[in-house]
């Protein structure tokens, strides 16, 4: 869709829509006035606007990404971008929705930067972007690795429908807004990304396949 | 099915929520986003904005060009202390025995390791290029506005603004190697578009034989692929690691880089091997610009900061402390064990310069046991990276280099487990018979017996 949008064209686009689902009615008078504060450089209005959305930019990015070593400067360029572009919010009430589909374009176009630059064959940088959690069970740990590399091979569109529904469990509309995309592409995108997912653990990870399509444990079969 | 999906999506939130909070990532980032000065609000652009931006734009490029004082001077450089020159296409070769700075006067730094061979080959008032001609140099460029800086490398060009970042060139085998510590450089190859390479990534190219090209009595010992069996056609894209002794055939050494590679696995990690600074003596060509070469001297070195760290054993205080380029210089000076050690210590750390350490391992000590041994921890890093393909060579490379070694077991095992993870059918059947021949009762026995099924 917006392969070729900058972040404020993005950002300009999302903002004539109507209000999205994101936004938590107990909230936005206050995103209004962080807005203002922003809009007019009140020195503290970054670290508020960082404090209030950082924790909330993160889960979200490794929701999509993973425990990913690149997660930290992602962060920092969603809300370098935030501040940025702060001025293109022509409703201050839906910035939370505006932050999630920054945070969403941003993380993507990480995705789709990783694929086109897989023939330069790179290291990345942690030895591997592990999917490890120090306090969980060694069983949810092992699942969690597994379906992040099944997902490390879907196309990024895809990675992004799978991660926003089934993971961050946002809804149908939700995920189509954070994605930047219509209700109904969002769902082509999310089918696909069923089956795609299905395919590529079925060939690479086949305990999960036969797991996810029988086991009691995801539901009845 | 997508009830089952988001069943597994939510155990997933769960796990990683459980991980998720980091105050200290957040923290680090809040002062980093505080610490910057804050970016200018872009309003919406009123109608009439275009047009004073172009008129703007216009009047800075006339003024430009009107006032450019073309009587600014390039930058000049300076040898290992010499005097201060200005020329060009002056070959510059590092002794065997330690490396050779290079300073340039906008504050730019190169430091060619040992036997390296390069020359400015260009100096204007924003910048240089340098022409790396082998070897392995380590640059540090100072980032300002009107930076203009380039390294050229045989068929490659790596383009900076600011940035710290090594370089190796090997023109005996064409292989191209680059990583970049900080900022980004822009990287341009043979049939390629130019690409950003940002910092902590790392970049290694070396000649890919096609494989119908193969000779058809290719030695493994000369080439970790498997000559026995023949590659999927995504295989024969990727980069082979090669032992330090082995050498592609002649006729293939043009470089097989498509432009636009499928994407195997994101985030990848392929094998590769640096350039190693030649040990051999250097080729007749090199040998007829030697009239126009400058000689460094050979005075014994100061002690490095890095020969105490290592002989304390505080290895992983080296990684934290130890500049970029003491670093390259230890890699290429320090010994085998002290070296393995700093291996081991990026890894514990999780430091993105495991692989460049294990590479450098086996660049220099190729044909030893720890050579292969570099090889093994190459393959975990892989294999966990989620490149089982790349993990399986370097595996195969480990079993071959040394059958009977330490970790020859967990090789053969894991093995089977990279291949299958690629969905090498073929591959794993064969790992898994060779590995129930040799432990009919290891721990991977009963995994060899099912891919058999």
């Amino acid at each position: 869709m917006n392969g070729q949008m900058s972040v404020s064209e993005v950002m300009s686009e999302l903002d004539g829509e109507p209000v999205g689902q994101l936004d938590e009615e107990e909230h936005v008078s206050e995103d209004a006035m962080l807005v203002e504060s922003l809009r007019a450089d009140d020195p503290d209005a970054s670290a508020a606007l960082f404090d209030r959305y950082g924790q909330y930019v993160e889960r979200l990015l490794v929701r999509v990404l993973g425990r990913d070593p690149e997660i930290e400067d992602l962060l920092h360029e969603v809300f370098v971008e935030a501040l940025g572009n702060i001025g293109q919010l022509r409703d201050p009430s839906r910035l939370k929705a505006w932050l999630t589909r920054m945070t969403v374009f941003i993380a993507r176009g990480s995705l789709r930067r990783r694929r086109r630059q897989a023939w330069l064959v790179f290291l990345p940088g942690d030895e591997v972007p592990q999917q490890t959690s120090s306090s969980s069970a060694p069983e949810a740990r092992d699942l969690l690795v597994r379906v992040f590399a099944v997902l490390r091979k879907l196309r990024p569109k895809h990675r992004i429908a799978f991660s926003l529904r089934y993971i961050e469990g946002m809804t149908l509309p939700e995920a189509a807004e954070a994605s930047g995309v219509s209700l109904a592409t969002f769902k082509r995108w999310l089918k696909a990304s069923d089956h795609a997912f299905l395919a590529r653990a079925k060939r690479t990870d086949h305990a999960l396949y036969q797991e996810l399509l029988e086991s009691p444990r995801w539901g009845a079969p | 099915m997508s009830e089952r999906f988001e069943r597994l999506g939510a155990e997933v939130a769960r796990t990683q929520d459980e991980s998720l909070d980091d105050p200290r990532r957040r923290a680090r980032v809040r002062r980093r986003l505080l610490d910057t000065p804050a970016p200018p609000v872009r309003r919406p652009l009123r109608a009439w904005r275009p047009a004073l931006v172009l008129t703007v734009a216009a009047a800075t490029a006339v003024a430009a060009l009107t006032f450019w004082p073309s009587a600014v001077k390039p930058i000049a450089y300076r040898v290992d202390e010499g005097e201060q020159s200005s020329a060009i296409d002056r070959l510059i070769t590092a002794p065997d025995d330690r490396a050779v700075p290079v300073r340039f006067t906008d504050g730019a730094s190169v430091d060619l390791m040992p036997r390296t061979r390069a020359s400015v080959a260009e100096l204007t008032p924003a910048g240089a290029t340098l022409q790396l001609e082998r070897g392995v140099a380590t640059v540090s460029v100072t980032h300002q506005e009107t930076t203009r800086w380039s390294v050229r490398a045989g068929p490659f060009l790596v383009r900076v603004t600011g940035t710290s970042f090594r370089v190796g060139w090997n023109p005996r085998e064409r292989a191209f190697d680059l990583e970049v510590f900080e900022g980004e450089v822009r990287v341009s190859g043979p049939d390629t578009p130019e690409q950003a390479v940002r910092g902590g990534a790392e970049l290694h190219v070396v000649p890919q034989p096609e494989i119908e090209a193969d000779p058809p009595n290719l030695k493994p010992a000369r080439s970790p692929a498997h000559g026995e069996r023949p590659a999927a056609p995504e295989r024969t894209r990727q980069v082979r690691p090669q032992t330090s002794s082995a050498r592609p055939p002649v006729r293939d050494l043009e470089l097989k880089l498509p432009a636009k590679q499928p994407a195997t696995i994101e985030g990848s990690v392929a094998p590769g091997r640096p350039p190693t600074p030649p040990s051999e003596a250097p080729d007749a060509q090199a040998e007829s610009e030697s009239k126009n070469e400058l000689e460094t001297s050979t005075t014994e070195p100061a002690p490095e900061p890095w020969t105490a760290l290592f002989e304390r054993g505080r290895f992983e205080l080296a990684l934290a402390e130890l500049s970029p380029e003491e670093i390259e210089r230890a890699l290429w000076q320090g010994d085998v064990g002290d070296l393995m050690e700093l291996g081991a210590a990026a890894r514990h750390l999780r430091d993105r310069r495991a692989g460049h350490i294990y590479s450098v391992i086996r660049s220099r000590f190729g044909g030893t046991p720890a050579a292969a041994d570099a090889a093994f921890m190459l393959a975990r890093m892989y294999f966990h990276s989620g490149a089982p393909q790349m993990a399986a060579t370097w595996l195969e490379t480990y079993l071959r280099e040394q059958p009977n070694g330490r970790f020859a077991r967990d090789a053969a095992g894991r093995l089977i487990e990279a291949h299958a993870q690629a969905d090498d059918d073929t591959g794993a059947r064969t790992a898994a018979e060779r590995y129930l021949e040799r432990y009919p009762q290891g721990p991977h026995a009963a995994l060899a017996r099912s891919v058999l099924e």
